[in-house]
């Protein structure tokens, strides 16, 4: 055992790689709903970007080290300590048997990730110890970390991390404003030019699966059930006479409703830290840019963090 | 085939195909994931979208990939679909809306059954929960909607009937789907490379007790 749950928050979730290829048994990907942090502070304590880490929703957090060992958090910033005494973010730290880690509520964003060197043990379903709460899959008996639960580390060992610090430049700014980069979904119509131009707001109804956002919506013509179809996360979907839902990495498979918006691959990473009452813009792009954009993320990213894409 | 070929752009790395045949989807959707090419394909109702790496594939590419696949498939020889014999049962507890369902009809329900027993089943896709199969081709003059009040919990292998489909649930979840029968069969083995026993375009014969 080498880590004792005090205080697990509103929600607290082991994940690791999302569960790919299974979307055609209508099985979700799942995974970190901000894969950059949660690969940073894998990276800070020297795993691979697929190793489990916690999911932390919205401190306050708690637990005990019966380990000495590497840990690290990355993500939404919040006041962190050990026994009591505060300590950075985006470094590798050491910690003993008995040491106790507190995470309080982050000013801005919503999910902080806690990484262990070597990783946490967890269900493995499907190729991935993720964990998907509606179904009760991966993670620690398919549900969410609760206080007195003891959480394993993983079987592979390894040997201590070199002490790393995340560079400036792969710390995205968290603030309460998203500038999301988007291209047209596949029922995007002339009249969804508004969406281009209006500020929305993330409302309560905030999720692993999605969240929704208020805001001035186009009355589409054809807003009756359309026939299921392929989604994935960042879809913008508007139900009818509804708000509009972005859909995260516990999304389901398929959709009826009318699909918008589509967020860039490059941009997805920060919808894990949109939280109710931020506000979101959506900046156009044509596939063919959003493409571009990504390849230039992904080659800054490259050059601390390998084998880890967006 | 051409001029039926519509493909949607669902992002920087996503495509829809749209095509309502569902003999094309299915042998489509198996060409494509044999393929390697594409991270992710999920056949739908009228489509089969597919996700891929923009590292690996340009959108404009990923669509003429797309396309050709679409294309070609139609002078791939046919592989006889999968057929999937399943038992059913029809006590009370395993068929709870069974007697409503026919009754809505006008039938009794042996009458119900043997119209479904008549019915060309096939899985038309996965999707709304892990694991969940639309069956189609369930005689149209049977006619039904959903319960008005969902159940909170559905047991695995329970098959729900809604207007022109069944849906059968491999895994216990919540339903809206009136249920008109249990299989004990394993829908479902997570050590199994294809761990669903039921996938797109496989053809469904079910036995009713």
């Amino acid at each position: 055992m080498t880590l004792h749950i005090l205080e697990a928050g509103p929600q607290a979730t082991l994940q690791a790689a999302p569960r790919h290829a299974y979307r055609q048994y209508g099985i979700p990907a799942s995974g970190p709903a901000d894969p950059l942090s949660h690969a940073i502070a894998n990276r800070l304590v020297g795993n691979d970007p697929d190793q489990a880490t916690i999911e932390i929703t919205y401190g306050p957090f708690a637990t005990e080290m019966r380990a000495a060992t590497a840990i690290a958090l990355a993500g939404a910033v919040a006041p962190i300590s050990l026994n009591g005494n505060s300590q950075p973010f985006h470094e590798t730290l050491f910690v003993e048997p008995g040491d106790v880690l507190e995470v309080g509520r982050p000013d801005c964003g919503l999910r902080t990730y806690l990484a262990i060197s070597g990783g946490f043990a967890g269900d493995e379903f499907l190729n991935s110890v993720s964990t998907y709460l509606p179904a009760g899959f991966g993670g620690l008996g398919g549900r969410a970390l609760q206080s007195g639960d003891d959480v394993e580390m993983s079987a592979c060992r390894q040997p201590p991390p070199a002490p790393a610090t995340t560079p400036e430049a792969l710390r995205f700014p968290i603030a309460h404003s998203f500038a999301l980069r988007a291209t047209e979904g596949p029922d995007y119509q002339s009249d969804c030019e508004v969406l281009w131009a209006e500020h929305f707001t993330a409302t309560r109804r905030a999720s692993r699966i999605g969240i929704e956002i208020d805001g001035a919506f186009p009355k589409l013509e054809a807003d009756a059930n359309l026939p299921s179809a392929g989604i994935f996360p960042g879809a913008l979907q508007l139900p009818p006479r509804g708000r509009g839902f972005l859909l995260l990495p516990d999304c389901q498979t398929t959709g009826g409703y009318p699909h918008v918006l589509q967020v860039t691959r490059a941009d997805r990473h920060l919808l894990g830290q949109v939280r109710p009452g931020d506000s979101i813009i959506f900046l156009r792009r044509s596939p063919e840019r959003a493409a571009d954009d990504l390849a230039r993320k992904q080659e800054l990213i490259g050059t601390w963090l390998s084998g880890f894409a967006l | 085939m051409k001029s039926a070929l519509r493909i949607l752009s669902c992002g920087d790395d996503a495509l829809r195909l749209v095509t309502s045949k569902a003999d094309h989807r299915h042998a489509l959707a198996n060409a494509l994931l044999k393929s390697g090419a594409w991270r992710e394909v999920v056949v739908g109702r009228e489509s089969v979208t597919v996700q891929f790496d923009p590292a690996d594939l340009s959108p404009a590419t990923a669509t003429e990939l797309l396309r050709s696949a679409a294309l070609d498939v139609g002078s791939v020889p046919e592989v006889e679909p999968p057929v999937v014999m399943l038992k059913a049962r029809t006590d009370g507890s395993s068929a709870p809306d069974l007697a409503l369902c026919a009754d809505a009809n006008g039938s009794s329900v042996p009458e119900f059954i043997e119209k479904i027993l008549g019915s060309d089943l096939r899985v038309d896709m996965l999707g709304f929960a892990p694991g969940f199969a639309y069956v189609s081709g369930v005689d149209p003059v049977l006619h039904g909607g959903r319960l008005e009040n969902p159940r909170q919990r559905v047991p695995a292998g329970s098959i729900g009937f809604i207007e022109g489909y069944l849906g059968i649930y491999a895994l216990e979840g919540p339903g809206g789907w009136p249920i008109i029968g249990r299989t004990q069969a394993q829908l479902f083995d997570k050590t199994a490379q294809d761990p669903f026993l039921l996938s797109p375009g496989a053809r469904v014969n079910i036995e009713w007790d």
